[in-house]
């Protein structure tokens, strides 16, 4: 038999820890959860908002007590009794010690002490048994993983019941939830965010005299000016924040009312004799042969709408604000970026930045706490046309004159596309 | 020496398909792997947190992308809810009430609900006012059971309920019509101008007579519970016919259902259909089980205090030090970050987490690490006290770290988990009808979002491949077919004999997703998942070569000094090649180092050491900084009084 495995470890060398000391270690990360416990509840009882300075004090407590526990286990992992100690220690963190307010702290704890306190029997249990056990876990955790990567349509019956019923919260827990369907079925094209951004100085105008408004548009992600670190994560995370917002919902079609009346203000913008509210500009739908009709309206999904396009505009209205000049409205386009095919790559020389390969939808106007300032805004969710002038024109060469922009015409502040390439 | 790893049972010659299986994830394992993944994962953990200081405000503070607020009623309100056990009876779908989703329309209806379910509304009051829908509802089932026609009973109501006249007198006329249709025309004429009256519907004709006394009198208290403004009246009545059965049998349901409630339970209930548009009663539960610092902590000072304590916990777990503790710390607080914002993240991530969680469970700090060197130096410290020598057991510690079963566990773990992603990956692709085109190629190959485009030279470069087609057409095929071979060959091959070469392939495929497609972290973090098929010993011959057989050093030193056995424990730690031999000898009274040769001593004996000992070597700049050159010394040279190289250059 082998020497070296014979030896197994450091610790047929060199003494291992005592238990003693493994526990005093441990009795002292459960003490400091304790006296957190102890003041926590104190607190409780005395002050109806437990004061941020014994709230601070219970946190630190618990998090040296968790990290002594950990510590005590490390020293011996073998002794069933350390692992005990570390999830009494979790128990009362989960329930006491921490502020009811952390209560994503309090859910850590708890998945900490149960934890230990499995681990405790593993450790005390027969070796046949502990393996047995083990491969119980393991067979739940690439089970789980299974049923994520069978997750994206269309779903099993039997996932759906698993995943929702046993395997989500686990699934979330452990942030093991992709599908891994990378660039599947098929590779599509990003999108961005083109956002108008208006601005109020403090200053006075002296030809209105009134605020000195301003105007700019930020481009997200922009590979130029938003990339801070060498290898783009910067750049890619926003990459991500915009296609966050790409979900669009399944429900086409006109059939309900709400939906015809959507039709109607919009065929109303694009007819050159249909009514047009104050302010709104003549907008034509795009030409048909280009864009498919059931692309002109693209309703993004209910969670989009709701939370996160507020969330975004609230943010760019916080980010863009300064002393003197504050954001006042902010408009959001989502602008999906087509990849040019292959034959027009060839034939036509097109430019992969060539405005035409831009299909911009307008996602609305908010105000800087995010809230969408029009909801029955005719344009609310349709295709703003960007296409080429019925003359030929080089596709590689995009100059303003070469196509019809109605991006600056919607926003009423020109749009320059040569910045988008970096 | 053999590199074998034991079987966990004491095994017969053949073992049987249990004692494989236990084999398979319980046999011991080199830690090298998991210490070399570690060192790798830990830099790249740290980049990716450190490019998150430019961001840490824009990504988890109060008013991030997506704002504390909305992330933290997403936490602890979002619904979870799964289908029905049983089948669906397709005559009746269940389905759940839904308001509408534009909110112009849903603010109506909120106002609608609350002026209608008060802390004072009775159940009887409630079933008053959606008595006329309900029995509507009823004949609709009834048709729908009987399969007879469609089912419009509800619709033609409602029709009917949203012509009627705001005016309460008009009403009782055009109600009036319900009871005895021949009494229309005097009704109509009963004022000037004529009073417009809406056709009777044709669920009027099922009823006897005493039915459509109060069939009238519950479309009046239905009406009466509508919105007087006519735009919002018709919100209400529009949604509600559009629904389906399923939804507005739920509809009713969950409305008469808020009467039974505590004032703040209804109104919770409220608030909670308001927000998300999803009835609370059908949740299996709310929320979801994710933890994060960034949920508590907004502000910015504290916010860049704690950023910076995971960043030296990252630095720690990268460095091996107090692995067991920092490897649980690091991945906690990766997912600190992922948890707090999901819109941010992308496969990199994914891989990230996996990797951290795979290296806590495996001892990934037993090699490769600060604490493989303290254990090297406690063990040949230990083995000096008791024998005054390095002996046999020592020495083989010294070589190799020892087999561990948690470290073979958790290579198994990655291996599997690998498995399943390029699985799952390469499966999903065939559904695709670009890959089998292969125009998928192209696609991933032009984005202007993720690759390199944006550079004229390598929009040039792509222009040249595609002017000849044939050439174009056969690069797109082999591309294609390397990533298909890569994906959906290696959960096979990687079992094999061919483990290399398929292994190989997937580096392969990462260089080039992360050359061409601009992934370079998340391609890099694929790459490092790939490590996990490598061998340990293949890791460590790489990294110390095999032991040195010529211009070995000799150790001479008095076993019974306390100075001399620390110091030669310290040498033995860093001697990571095995160049040198220990000898005792009981005379010397100073620890001698013997090289070519020559018997040296003191600061010129330790810088024969980091002269000679590769790894010790890159640190030789140690030796000239004052104060530190000191220590070291005197941790190596044993009990000669020397003076650092340092201040003999600086005297000199």
């Amino acid at each position: 038999m082998d020497t070296a495995h014979a030896l197994g470890s450091d610790h047929d060398l060199v003494p291992p820890a005592e238990p003693r000391s493994v526990y005093r270690t441990g009795m002292v990360g459960l003490v400091l959860s304790a006296i957190a416990a102890a003041i926590g509840l104190l607190a409780d009882a005395i002050f109806t908002d437990v004061p941020a300075i014994l709230a601070t004090l219970c946190l630190g407590l618990v998090g040296v007590g968790a990290v002594l526990a950990g510590s005590a286990i490390s020293m011996r992992p073998g002794l069933p009794r350390a692992w005990l100690i570390a999830a009494a220690t979790g128990f009362l963190a989960a329930y006491v010690g921490i502020p009811e307010h952390w209560d994503s702290g309090r859910l850590l704890a708890r998945v900490f002490s149960g934890v230990a306190l499995a681990a405790a029997i593993l450790v005390a249990v027969q070796p046949t048994v502990r393996y047995v056990l083990i491969l119980c876990g393991v067979l739940f955790h690439f089970s789980s993983i299974l049923i994520s990567t069978t997750w994206p349509d269309p779903t099993p019956w039997l996932v759906n019941q698993l995943g929702q019923r046993v395997y989500i919260p686990y699934q979330q827990f452990t942030y093991l939830r992709n599908a891994y369907h990378f660039y599947s079925p098929e590779p599509g094209p990003a999108s961005l965010l083109f956002t108008l951004v208006t601005y109020e100085y403090d200053t006075i105008d002296p030809d209105t005299g009134k605020p000195k408004i301003e105007q700019e548009w930020i481009t997200i992600p922009h590979r130029g000016t938003q990339t801070k670190d060498p290898l783009a994560l910067t750049y890619y995370r926003r990459l991500s924040i915009t296609e966050n917002a790409t979900r669009v919902s399944s429900d086409i079609g006109w059939q309900t009312e709400e939906k015809r009346q959507i039709k109607k203000r919009r065929d109303d913008v694009a007819n050159p004799f249909g009514v047009l509210p104050a302010g709104v500009k003549r907008i034509p739908h795009p030409p048909v042969n280009e864009i498919p009709e059931f692309r002109w309206h693209l309703q993004p999904q209910a969670d989009i709408t709701r939370y996160l396009l507020p969330s975004y505009a609230k943010h760019i209205a916080v980010e863009n604000s300064v002393p003197g000049r504050r954001v006042v409205k902010v408009k959001i386009y989502r602008a999906e970026h087509l990849i040019v095919a292959a034959q027009y790559f060839a034939i036509q020389k097109v430019s992969p930045y060539h405005p035409s390969l831009f299909r911009i939808y307008f996602l609305g106007d908010y105000t800087p706490d995010g809230k969408l300032i029009d909801p029955q805004d005719p344009m609310l969710y349709w295709i703003i046309p960007v296409t080429m002038k019925p003359e030929k024109h080089p596709l590689n060469d995009p100059r303003p004159e070469h196509f019809d922009d109605y991006l600056t015409e919607h926003s009423g502040f020109v749009f320059d596309w040569r910045n988008l390439r970096p | 020496m053999s590199m074998t790893p034991p079987a966990l049972i004491p095994a017969p010659t053949t073992p049987n398909l249990g004692q494989q299986f236990l084999n398979f994830w319980f046999a011991a394992a080199d830690p090298t792997t998991m210490g070399f993944i570690r060192i790798v994962t830990g830099c790249l953990i740290l980049y990716t947190h450190l490019a998150y200081s430019f961001d840490l405000q824009n990504f988890f503070g109060k008013d991030s992308w997506y704002d504390t607020q909305s992330i933290n009623r997403e936490r602890r309100e979002m619904p979870q809810s799964a289908p029905t056990l049983d089948w669906e009876d397709p005559t009746f779908p269940q389905q759940l009430p839904q308001l509408p989703e534009y909110p112009h329309r849903r603010k109506v209806w909120m106002t609608y609900l609350r002026a209608n379910v008060t802390p004072e509304t009775t159940t009887a009051e409630i079933d008053a006012k959606l008595a006329y829908l309900e029995r509507l509802l009823k004949y609709d089932e009834e048709q729908m059971r009987n399969r007879v026609g469609e089912a419009r009973y509800t619709w033609e109501g409602i029709a009917y309920l949203s012509n009627l006249s705001s005016n309460a007198t008009d009403r009782t006329n055009q109600l009036a019509v319900l009871l005895d249709e021949s009494q229309r025309a005097a009704r109509i004429a009963s004022r000037i101008p004529k009073l417009d009256i809406p056709p009777t519907p044709s669920a009027v004709g099922l009823m006897s007579g005493p039915d459509r006394a109060a069939f009238a009198k519950e479309a009046e208290a239905c009406f009466v519970s509508l919105p007087v403004d006519p735009n919002d009246r018709a919100y209400i009545l529009v949604h509600y016919s559009e629904s389906t059965y399923g939804q507005r049998k739920a509809l009713l349901g969950f409305i008469r259902g808020l009467t039974k409630l505590s004032a703040t339970e209804r109104d919770w209930q409220l608030r909670y259909i308001e927000y998300w548009n999803v009835d609370p009663n059908i949740c299996i539960r709310f929320g979801s089980s994710i933890f994060s610092l960034w949920f508590h902590i907004t502000d910015p000072t504290e916010m860049v205090i704690a950023h910076c304590a995971m960043l030296a916990v990252f630095v720690c777990f990268t460095l091996g030090l107090w692995t067991r503790v920092t490897s649980v710390l690091t991945w906690l607080a990766i997912l600190t970050y992922i948890h707090r914002s999901h819109q941010t993240l992308f496969g990199m991530d994914t891989m990230m987490n996996i990797l951290a969680l795979y290296l806590m469970i495996g001892n990934s700090g037993a090699a490769l690490s600060v604490d493989r060197i303290l254990n090297r130096y406690r063990v040949a410290r230990a083995s000096l006290s008791r024998s005054g020598t390095i002996d046999i057991p020592t020495q083989i510690y010294l070589d190799n770290p020892p087999y561990s079963v948690a470290s073979g566990f958790a290579i198994r773990m990655l291996q599997v988990h690998f498995c399943f992603i390029y699985m799952a990956s390469g499966l999903a692709k065939l559904k695709g009808a670009a890959w089998w085109n292969t125009n998928a190629y192209w696609d991933t190959l032009v984005n202007p979002e993720f690759t390199m485009v944006y550079y004229q030279w390598y929009e040039m470069m792509l222009r040249n491949l595609v002017t000849n087609r044939p050439l174009y057409a056969v690069v797109a095929a082999i591309g294609v077919a390397f990533t298909f071979i890569a994906e959906i060959g290696l959960p096979f091959l990687v079992w094999t004999r061919v483990r290399p070469y398929i292994v190989m392939f997937g580096l392969l495929l990462h260089t080039g997703i992360g050359l061409f497609m601009g992934l370079v972290v998340f391609s890099l973090f694929m790459m490092t998942m790939l490590l996990g098929y490598i061998p340990g010993v293949a890791i460590r011959q790489r990294l110390f070569g095999p032991s040195p057989t010529t211009g070995r050093l000799k150790l001479r030193y008095d076993p019974t000094s306390t100075e001399q056995q620390r110091a030669v424990a310290w040498i033995r730690t860093f001697d990571f090649e095995n160049r040198i031999d220990t000898n005792q000898n009981g005379t010397t009274t100073t620890l001698q180092v013997e090289s070519n040769g020559k018997s040296l001593t003191g600061q010129i004996a330790v810088k024969e050491l980091f002269a000679k000992l590769s790894w010790l070597s890159m640190f030789r700049w140690l030796l000239f900084m004052p104060g530190v050159s000191k220590i070291i010394n005197n941790a190596f040279a044993g009990n000669v009084p020397v003076k650092s190289v340092a201040t003999a250059a600086t005297s000199r």
